[in-house]
Formats: C-alpha cells, sequence, structure tokens
C-alpha cells in the first residue's frame, strides 16, 4: 500500500517538474508562432507580443510566393535528411560495433583515431580544397550530404558504448558457437537489441542534416537550385547581419536593408523550418518504446 | 590492450581470432573511410596555422611563420578575460546541463502519463531553434522599451525597469539558462535511450525487494548510467575552449557592456579577424583549442582508465 | 524600326560617354575589326564620334580580340560580384546576353557568379585559396587582405593594363588609380560611385515637419535639394518633434557609421584607431578619440540620449532606420548625403523627406580601394580578364546588361529616356534586378532607372571632384604587421562604441576609460605604424 502511494507521489512530482520544463520551452515558441503571424510593421514598432495590434499572414505568403520556391527547398531538405540518416546510420552502426568487440586486435588504436577527429581537424579551407579540388563535389547534392555529417566521432562513442553495455557479450558468443558468422550475429541479435540507441542516433543524424545550411552556404555557389530550407532561411538571416556590420563600407547598405524581408518573415522562416521536425518526432519516439520491450525480452 | 594479451596465444587460435577479425574489419571500413576523407586528408592543413600564407606559393609552399598567428590569442590583456569566460562557462555547461539531462531522462521513463510524448518531443524544440531566431526571442524577454520582464513583471511590480543589455550581472545566469533551455531536449535523449535499454528485470527484482522508487534511481539506473556519463563528459572535456559562437555573439546581441561576461575565445577571434579576414590567425586560434581539449582529455582519459577501466574512452 | 532604334543607342552611348569621363577628356578602347564593321552599319553616328578619339596604343588589344576570333577559341571569363539577395534567376540569361557582345567584340564569353553578401566574402577567399576557377571580381572581399594573401594580379605585369586597359586609364585620375596601389603596385581598378559624402545628413520625412510647423521651402540653397544647417538647429528640431510624436523614438544613428558618416577626419585604413584630424592640410596621425571633433560629437549623442531622443534600446537595434521610419516608429535619423540622396531616402521610407546636412562634403582616403575590381592572381588568361574588365567599364550596353538586366524582360524604356520595369515585373519577381550597382564597375555609363535624374551621374561626378579631398588620398594602409594590436585594439574599441556614441555613458567617464585600455592593447604603437608608413608614402611621392 505504502508502495503505491510512493509511486503516485513520483509520478505527480515528475508530472510537474515536466510540466515546468515543457512550459519554458513552449511559451517562447507560441511567441514564434505568433510573431509570425503579426503585422511586421506592428512588430516594430511594439515589438513581440502575445497580443499583437495586429494580425497578418502576410509573411507565409511571400515565403511560399517569392522567387526562391520554399516548396522545392522543402523537397532537398527532406531527401538529404533521408539519405543521410540512413548512410550515415549505417556506416555509423558499423563502425561502432567493430569498436564495441573487446577482442579486436588494433582496437584500441582505431579507437583513438576515431576519437582524435573529434579534437583536431584541418580547418575550413583545407577541407573545403579537398572537396573541391580532389572530390569535385562541389554545386552537387553530395556536397549537402558527404562534408562533416555523414558521420562524427561522438555519434559512433556513443553507439560503441551502447554495444558494449547494452548488448552482453555472452548472447553473442552464444550465437557464435551455435555457428553464426560475425554478420549473423550482428543483424540478428545485436541490431534488434539496439533499436533504442539506433533511433536515437538516427534522430542526432537527421537533425543534423535538417539543420545544416553550412554545407550548401560553402558548397553551392552555382546550383541553388539545391537550397535546403535552412540554407534559404539562414541567408536571409545572414545578409541582414552582413548590412547592418558592414554599413560603414557600403554606403548604400540601408538600399539593401530595406529590400530584404525582415522580422515577421525570418520568425515564419523559422517556424518553417522546425515544423516537420515537429510532425516527424512522434514517429521516432515509437521506436524507442520498442527498445524497451525488446530489452525486456533479453533478461 | 584486449589484443595485446591474446597476441601471447597460440598459432591456432590466433588463426581463429584472425577468422573473426576480418568480418569485423570490413564492418569498419566504410566508416573508417570515411574518416579517412573528411578528417585526415584535410588534417595536413593544420600546419597553415604555423604559415604565412600566399595564395601564390599555396598552403605548403608559404613561408613558415613561426608563432606569430598565436600571438594575438595570449599577449594581449583580453587573453585572460577571454580564457576565463571560456572555462568557466563550458565547466557551469557541462555540469548543469549534466545534472538536468539526466535528471529530465530518469523521470521520463518513469512517468506513466499520457503528456510523456508531448513533453519529450516539445522539450526538444528549442534546439532545433538557429541562435539568431534564440536571439530575437530573449530580446523579446529583455528589451528595455517592450520586453516582458520589464514591461510585465517589473513595473507592475512597481520596480524599475532594467536595461537587460547594459547591465552584466545577471549575464552568467542567462547564458547559462539559455544554454540548459536550447540543450536539455536533446542531451536527455541519449541518456533516455540509454536508460531504455537497461534490463528491465533489475527493477522488477528490486521492487519485489521493496526498493522504493529513490533507491531504485540511486541504486540501479545511476550506477547504470555510469559509462555514458563518464563518456559524455569526457568528450565535453575535449571541447572545453570552444564555444557556441551564437549563443555568446548573438544572444546577447553583442552588446559591448556585456564583453567581460559574454567574450570567449571564439567571439574574440571573430570581431577581431571581420575585417582582417586572416585564415592563418583563425587557423591558429583552433589549433590552440584543439590542442588544449587534446592534452585535457588525454588527461582525464588516463584518470579514468586508472579508476575505471571499462568507461575510458580508448 | 532599326534604324530608329540605332540612332537612339548611338544617343545614349555619346549622352552616357559624357557623363562617365566627366570632362570628356577620354575615349573608350578601340575595338575590334570585325566588331567594328558591323557596329558601324548600325550605328554610324557613334561609331564616326568614337573613332577619331581612339587611342592607337590599343592596337595590340583589337589583335588580340582579333586573333581570338579567328580561332575560334573562346576563352571565358568568370566575373564574380554579390548582391543582397543571391544568385538572380536570370543569372545565365544575362551571362549569355553579355557574351553575346563580347564574343562579338573581343572573342571572349564571360559568366557571371553572383552570390549573396553574407557568403561573398567567405566564397571568394575559399575560391581563391583553392584555384577555381574566378577571373575578375569584385574588392568587398576586402582589399587589403586580399593584396596580403597574395590573392590578386598585378594589374600593370608587363604593361597589361597599358596595352589592354586603356579604357580604363582614361576613366579614372592618376589620383583615383593610386588609391588602388599597394607599395606602387597596382591591384585594383576603383568603381564609379558615390566617393564623397555629405556628412552629417539627417534625413526627417517632410510630413513631420508639416506637423511641427517647420518651414524648410525657404532654407533651400538655390539649385539643392539638401538644407545645410547646423547641429543646434536639428536639436531644435527634434525637441520639437519629441514633444508632438511621444511615442515615436525621435532620432536613431546607426552606430556602425558614426564616426565615418558624421566626423571630417580620414580613417586612415577604414579603421578608427589612428586618423587624420586635420585631413585637407595635414598628414599627422592623431588619436581619434582625444580629438575635439569626435568629442564634441559624443557629448551631443550624451546631451540627446539625455534629451530622450534615443529609444532605450538604441544599442540593441536591428532594423534599418528606414524600415523603422516606414513602419512608423522613428521621426528622424542619420544619413551620408550625396546627389539624389532625398529620391532614394524618400523610395525606401515611402514617404517624402527632407535631407538636412551638417557637416561638410568630404571624401577619405579609403574611398577608392573600398571595392575596387580585382583581378585573380590564378587567371588562366589575364589579357582577356584585362579586355573584359576595360569593356565593362567603357561599353555602356555591357554596363547596363550588368547593372540592369535585359531590354524587354527586366527593363523597358519609357518616352523620357528613363528605364523602368515591364508591365508585370517588379523588384521582387524580376529575373535580374541586384540593387548593387555601385559595386558594378561603371554605373555611371549604365540607364537610368526611373525615380533618378536624368543628370544624376554627371551632378555625382561634379560632387566627387568639389567635395574636399584627404591629403592622404592615394596612400593605403597595410596593418598585417600589426594584426595582434589591431585585433586586440578591435575588441576594445566593440566594447565601448556603441555606448559612447550612442551617448548611454557620460564620455567624461567612459572615454579616458577606452583610451586607457585601447593605450595597453597598443593604440599609439599601432599609431606610430601609421604614422611611419604615411611619412615613408610622403617622402616617396612628393619627389
Amino acid at each position: 500500500m505504502q508502495k503505491m502511494g510512493q509511486e503516485k507521489r513520483f509520478q505527480i512530482f515528475g508530472n510537474i517538474v515536466m510540466c515546468i520544463i515543457t512550459a519554458c520551452a513552449i511559451i517562447p515558441l507560441i511567441l514564434l508562432v505568433i510573431s509570425s503571424f503579426t503585422d511586421n510593421d506592428t512588430l516594430i514598432r511594439n515589438g513581440y507580443s502575445f497580443f499583437p495590434e495586429k494580425w497578418s499572414t502576410y509573411a507565409y505568403e511571400y515565403i511560399f510566393t517569392s522567387g526562391d520556391s520554399v516548396v522545392h527547398a522543402y523537397m532537398i531538405s527532406f531527401v538529404l535528411t533521408a539519405v543521410g540518416t540512413c548512410c550515415g546510420l549505417v556506416i555509423t552502426t558499423l563502425l561502432a560495433y567493430a569498436l564495441s568487440k573487446k577482442f579486436l586486435p588494433g582496437r584500441g588504436l582505431i579507437t583513438f583515431l576515431v576519437v582524435f577527429t573529434m579534437l583536431f581537424n584541418g580547418g575550413l579551407v583545407p577541407t573545403y580544397i579537398n572537396y573541391t579540388t580532389v572530390f569535385n563535389l562541389k554545386n552537387t547534392f553530395l556536397a549537402l550530404l558527404v562534408p562533416g555529417l555523414l558521420m562524427n566521432a561522438f555519434n559512433v562513442m556513443m553507439m560503441k558504448s551502447y554495444f558494449v553495455t547494452g548488448v552482453p557479450d555472452e548472447i553473442l558468443e552464444a550465437a557464435y558457437i551455435d555457428g553464426a558468422t560475425e554478420f549473423q550475429a550482428f543483424f540478428r541479435i545485436a541490431l534488434p537489441l539496439s533499436k533504442p540507441i539506433i533511433a536515437t542516433i538516427g534522430l542526432f543524424i537527421g537533425i543534423a542534416y535538417w539543420n545544416d545550411w553550412m554545407n550548401g552556404y560553402i558548397y553551392l555557389t552555382k546550383r541553388t537550385d539545391l537550397y535546403s530550407i535552412q540554407n534559404l532561411l539562414n541567408r536571409m538571416i545572414q545578409n541582414i547581419q552582413f548590412l547592418q556590420q558592414n554599413s560603414s563600407t557600403i554606403s548604400n547598405a540601408s538600399v539593401g536593408l530595406a529590400s530584404i524581408p525582415s522580422v515577421s518573415v525570418r520568425m515564419a522562416m523559422a517556424v518553417v523550418g522546425v515544423l516537420p521536425i515537429v510532425i516527424i518526432y512522434p514517429f521516432v519516439q515509437n521506436n524507442f518504446v520498442k527498445g524497451i520491450t525488446l530489452g525486456g525480452v533479453k533478461g | 590492450m584486449a589484443a595485446n594479451k591474446k597476441e601471447k596465444l597460440s598459432p591456432a587460435k590466433r588463426k581463429a581470432l584472425m577468422r573473426r577479425s576480418i568480418p569485423i574489419y570490413i564492418m569498419a571500413l566504410p566508416g573508417l573511410l570515411y574518416l579517412f576523407i573528411n578528417n585526415y586528408m584535410p588534417m595536413p592543413g593544420i600546419i597553415l596555422a604555423f604559415k604565412n600564407y600566399n595564395a601564390k606559393k599555396g598552403i605548403y609552399g608559404s613561408p613558415w611563420a613561426g608563432t606569430k598567428n598565436f600571438k594575438y590569442l595570449f599577449s594581449t590583456q583580453d587573453a585572460f578575460v577571454i580564457t576565463r569566460n571560456t572555462i568557466c562557462y563550458n565547466v557551469a555547461f557541462i555540469i548543469i546541463n549534466l545534472i538536468f539531462a539526466v535528471g529530465v531522462a530518469i523521470i521520463l521513463s518513469e512517468i506513466t502519463s499520457k503528456a510523456k510524448k508531448f513533453y519529450q518531443s516539445t522539450i526538444l524544440l528549442p534546439y532545433l531553434l538557429s541562435a539568431v531566431i534564440v536571439s530575437y526571442l530573449v530580446y523579446a524577454f529583455l528589451s528595455s522599451e517592450n520586453g516582458f520582464i520589464n514591461n510585465s513583471i517589473l513595473i507592475p511590480l512597481g520596480k524599475e525597469p532594467i536595461s537587460w543589455y547594459q547591465d552584466k550581472r545577471p549575464w552568467p545566469f542567462i547564458l547559462v539558462f539559455v544554454n540548459l533551455w536550447k540543450g536539455i531536449g536533446y542531451n536527455c535523449i541519449i541518456y533516455l535511450s540509454t536508460i531504455l535499454g537497461f534490463d528491465r528485470s533489475y527493477y522488477e527484482a528490486a521492487a519485489i525487494d521493496g526498493a522504493t522508487k529513490w533507491q531504485q534511481i540511486s541504486k540501479i539506473t545511476l550506477p547504470l548510467l555510469r559509462p555514458t556519463i563518464i563518456m559524455l563528459t569526457l568528450m565535453a572535456v575535449g571541447r572545453i575552449f570552444y564555444s557556441d559562437f551564437g549563443l555568446f555573439y548573438q544572444v546577447p546581441q553583442n552588446s559591448g557592456a556585456l564583453y567581460s561576461v559574454t567574450n570567449t575565445i571564439d567571439t574574440y577571434v571573430y570581431r577581431g579577424l571581420l575585417e582582417l579576414g586572416d585564415i592563418t590567425m583563425s587557423a591558429a586560434a583552433g589549433v590552440y583549442q584543439s590542442l588544449v581539449g587534446f592534452v585535457l582529455v588525454l588527461a582525464a582519459n588516463l584518470t579514468v582508465r586508472k579508476l575505471d577501466p571499462d568507461s575510458a574512452l580508448f | 524600326m532599326k534604324k530608329k532604334l540605332a540612332l537612339l543607342l548611338a544617343g545614349i552611348m555619346t549622352l552616357s560617354l559624357l557623363t562617365a569621363c566627366g570632362g570628356g577628356s577620354s575615349a573608350p578602347a578601340a575595338e575590334a575589326p570585325a566588331a567594328e564593321a558591323e557596329a558601324e552599319a548600325e550605328a554610324p553616328a557613334a561609331e564616326g564620334g568614337e573613332e577619331a578619339a581612339a587611342p592607337a596604343a590599343s592596337d595590340a588589344a583589337a589583335e588580340a580580340a582579333a586573333a581570338r576570333i579567328e580561332s575560334g577559341d573562346f576563352p571565358t571569363v568568370v566575373i564574380a560580384y554579390m548582391n543582397f539577395a543571391g544568385q538572380p534567376a536570370g543569372m545565365q540569361r544575362i551571362s549569355e546576353k553579355m557574351s553575346e557582345i563580347t564574343r562579338e567584340k573581343l572573342g571572349i564569353n564571360v559568366e557571371l557568379m553572383i552570390m549573396d553578401s553574407a557568403s561573398y566574402r567567405q566564397n571568394m577567399n575559399l575560391m581563391l585559396a583553392s584555384g577555381e576557377q574566378v577571373d575578375l571580381f569584385s574588392g568587398l572581399v576586402g582589399f587589403m587582405p586580399s593584396v596580403n594573401k597574395g590573392y590578386l594580379y598585378d594589374l600593370e605585369e608587363d604593361g597589361l593594363l597599358q596595352t589592354y586597359g586603356q579604357g580604363l586609364i582614361d576613366a579614372f585620375t592618376e589620383t583615383e588609380l593610386n588609391g588602388c596601389r599597394v607599395n606602387g603596385t597596382l591591384y585594383g581598378i576603383p568603381v564609379k560611385k558615390d566617393d564623397a559624402a555629405g556628412l552629417f545628413g539627417i534625413s526627417i520625412p517632410q510630413e513631420y515637419l508639416d506637423a511641427i510647423g517647420y518651414d524648410y521651402a525657404s532654407k533651400y540653397e538655390e539649385g539643392s535639394d539638401i538644407i545645410y544647417t547646423d547641429l543646434d538647429e536639428i536639436e531644435v528640431i527634434l525637441g520639437q518633434l519629441k514633444e508632438q510624436y511621444p511615442d515615436k523614438t525621435t532620432f536613431y544613428i546607426d552606430p556602425t557609421s558614426i564616426v565615418s558618416q558624421c566626423l571630417e577626419v580620414d580613417r586612415i585604413g577604414g579603421d578608427v584607431f589612428g586618423v587624420l584630424a586635420d585631413p585637407a592640410n595635414s598628414l599627422e596621425i592623431s588619436n581619434l578619440f582625444e580629438s575635439q571633433p569626435y568629442l564634441d560629437l559624443v557629448h551631443r549623442m550624451y546631451k540627446w540620449n539625455q534629451m530622450g531622443f534615443f529609444s532605450k534600446d538604441a544599442i540593441t537595434e536591428t532594423q534599418a532606420t528606414t524600415v523603422q521610419v516606414k513602419a512608423g516608429s522613428l521621426c528622424a535619423y542619420k544619413t551620408a548625403t550625396k546627389p539624389g540622396i532625398k529620391q532614394q531616402e524618400s523610395n525606401l521610407c515611402g514617404m517624402p523627406v527632407i535631407i538636412f546636412q551638417c557637416g561638410p562634403d568630404f571624401k577619405s582616403s579609403s574611398t577608392y580601394n573600398s571595392m575596387p575590381w580585382c583581378m585573380n592572381q590564378n587567371t588562366e588568361d589575364p589579357i582577356a580578364a584585362m579586355q573584359v574588365l576595360n569593356e565593362m567599364y567603357t561599353n555602356p550596353d555591357l554596363a547596363t546588361l550588368l547593372c540592369w538586366g535585359e531590354e524587354g524582360v527586366e527593363w523597358v524604356e519609357t518616352e523620357d529616356g528613363h528605364i523602368t520595369f515591364p508591365e508585370g515585373v517588379d523588384a521582387q519577381n524580376s529575373e535580374y534586378y541586384n540593387n548593387v550597382n555601385w559595386e558594378l564597375g561603371n554605373q555611371f555609363i549604365a540607364r537610368i532607372w526611373e525615380g533618378d535624374d536624368l543628370t544624376i551621374w554627371e551632378r555625382m561626378q561634379e560632387f566627387n571632384d568639389n567635395a574636399p579631398a584627404s591629403k592622404a588620398m592615394g596612400f593605403t594602409w597595410d596593418n598585417s604587421e600589426y594584426s595582434t594590436e589591431y585585433t586586440a585594439l578591435a575588441n576594445v574599441y566593440d566594447e565601448y562604441q556603441k555606448q559612447i556614441e550612442l551617448g548611454f555613458v557620460d564620455p567624461d567617464v567612459a572615454i579616458p576609460e577606452m583610451v586607457e585600455r585601447l593605450n595597453a592593447a597598443g593604440l599609439q604603437e599601432y599609431m606610430q605604424a601609421k604614422q611611419d608608413a604615411i611619412d615613408a608614402w610622403a617622402a616617396a611621392t612628393q619627389q
């Protein structure tokens, strides 16, 4: 009886804490959505408000009718995120699994080489030269996909650590002794047990692809038709920033500034950029739940 | 390490080991190939930091500059402030983010309410916003004329409105809060998925033995989480000389009055090199940050390996 | 029909040539014979006029063009510049149209590469460092850094400019070209733009001045659309505006350009650490922050802030001034004046404005190298690149294409000789509308858009010629040896600048504090280095 009460108390406490944190997260976002529906002049005059003087859908009209097609950019973002997440997950999982094998000769060295990339990098210019002159990726879709995002040491190490703790060696050894090959052991036993981490790392990779604008910014100078949604948003924001910082050297900066859509459009772009993740994330979450049930079985 | 011990095995066993290892190496290959292309091929470019770059001669043909490119990072009066800020904020972030992320992950894994999914999705959202958008939202709360805190809280309470962007005292707290707000949903995911992977039978057994919730958390969940916590912390230590540029530059609106608490190595380099556009100096900053991170990670990893070999990075 | 067009074209060419050359002292480069014959048939009047003036020096240029045309092997010259919205939809088409002209005349194809302002600097740096093909580019990449990194081609190597760029030599005075020299080497060609600036201009919507009963109509000097006045009078006006419109912000001054657009000081090398405080007469470097004009300015701003003219959020303001006026939240703002400014600001604010000017006109020494056109050191065919550059500055058709796009698609001619959008096209949906003509070499020879005076460029040239120039004109400051000091100084100045210059802190307290920290960061050494460099330059040029 006492245990039931204690469980209930924990549930109440947990829900209260989560409600507070969720409120903190959601209130500014509501503000974001409201300001994207606020009349631009009202925003400039009165600042951001939960109860704007004048509503307007101009920002969205502008986004969906202006030269750069938002719908097209969405498509690019979706394809990029889907392809990137799949490829990234495959190579990350395979490498992480390999690193989790304690018997593997040279494991320490390989791990070090992986972690080393987390600490040191050649810098932007050499990376750029590498991808443009050696691999000719400039102005191609691959330029969005390959540089930097496909796999990173952080994800590999997270996954490796999960394989070490979450997939007991004994089960794999047993399978091996039963005549399974390493590949069979990996696909039939290790993978199903690792659904939560695969969903997690998949989410991480997916978010990284979805949010990335740097690759488009650097590698796409001619093929602007390959711009993703984040490229569009960031290009706008960065242009505004550039003009503000350079108005002393460019005397005509004010002309440029006035020609770039301002506050409400930026807000609307942010909403447009976040929306798909809001829609997709709950489906990813289902995988966490599946992970639980499988975890229960394995014991 | 593990391999070293097996080195002394008999030839037959060694052969068996090799046979098992080959498929594993094949699995590792695509990933290693990618690291080679993406990270190791441009790596020699690090020498840019020690060069007097001239495009006519190329990166490798340019004359050596010794440590000249590093000088600006150390020889000025600001060196102390930016280093202190960078380290202090990172230490604060590591500790506070850890506590909250683990706490939220545990709560999320334990509660049964239907709102659970909603909580989890919502707290992730701030992570998806770019720093500039975050800075506008923060501005909506803190602006002097139209900000909510001044207009909806301080003035109705009869208090003096505050010029937030000119008063540096609250900013360490604001930045820690914004960082936490932005990252909590993301940071807790990894812990949450780890917890969900735990063997539920431990908890069932504990429950039968009459363990309280708190005991289950402190005796089962936390110890099982330890390797993950150590690993994430180790990796964060490697980036201790880096700072989130957006957080320290955009969110305080680049307000000069706040520099003494918002200027970090990254923002200092950015402000200094904006006009100079010197790629060798920015490369030098990168090398400096990496090097410190590397030394710290090596040291921390060594300590961890002594105490808890399984949790060490390598 | 064709004849009519040809005549018109001839007329325009003559007109724009006049404008371009200011005094008519120059003529465009000789044209390739092949092109010449055809052009002559089309526009005899214009050709006849130019032929006589064409200097013989460009025989080599004509030969090179002829050889290319004969061989049929056309090299491609890539031209890069920045705009505010990124690559326009019609870029390929305009490239092709431009190529039609350059192929026929020079045997060269051109290809435009347009990046948005935010990524331009970074992208260009990467491309220049990696050796991708970019032949000509706008120096908004950063002129001195590019020189230091060895990105730029010496334009006079083997007499390149003299042989193939006569039109460029003619288009500029010696002083103007010298502005792009570093240690005697010419690395760029200036652009034709507003080189001078009317200091401390104030723009106030007419409507607001009417409301306070201010009689602006009687204040104009003859033939001017700017009212010359002083800050005391502006202060009275602002005071009245504040009373009339208590809910609006009375005044805003864009903090990034206070020093450059309000004070008659020459910021040597474009930075504020060591300036010529008396630029018309003396080459003595002094400390801006202890100079009287600066102190007067910041005390004035402090006073205005105390009087409540500024928004409490002025330091963190992110909206452009004109956008704020348009939205109805701002009454008056600072702007740099020039011919046509009244029209420009009125367009931007969406209502007629009155322009006041409280300072003199002034031309600083960094005006010519602020955004010159440069050639990549890596360019494969410097001769072709130089010939294209020459054509950009001298061929009105090419300049119009580059600035405004294609006739009939992006623009049509109006009855009075202006050009404007065709039916159904506007700034939003036009496929080539960049708004950056000041960057594109020679806008003075391009067509003139509706709304601007047809004589705008003549007036601009006059304005440029008449504005008092800094004595250091032609000197270029290279701070690469002082980058450590510079980064430290830039960080200290950034910290104080907005607070002091927007009057949020008492200058009597804050300035000594800032100066002390600047000195600790190496201000004196930096200034001394500037002084030494400028003395050496003066000694070398005076001989």
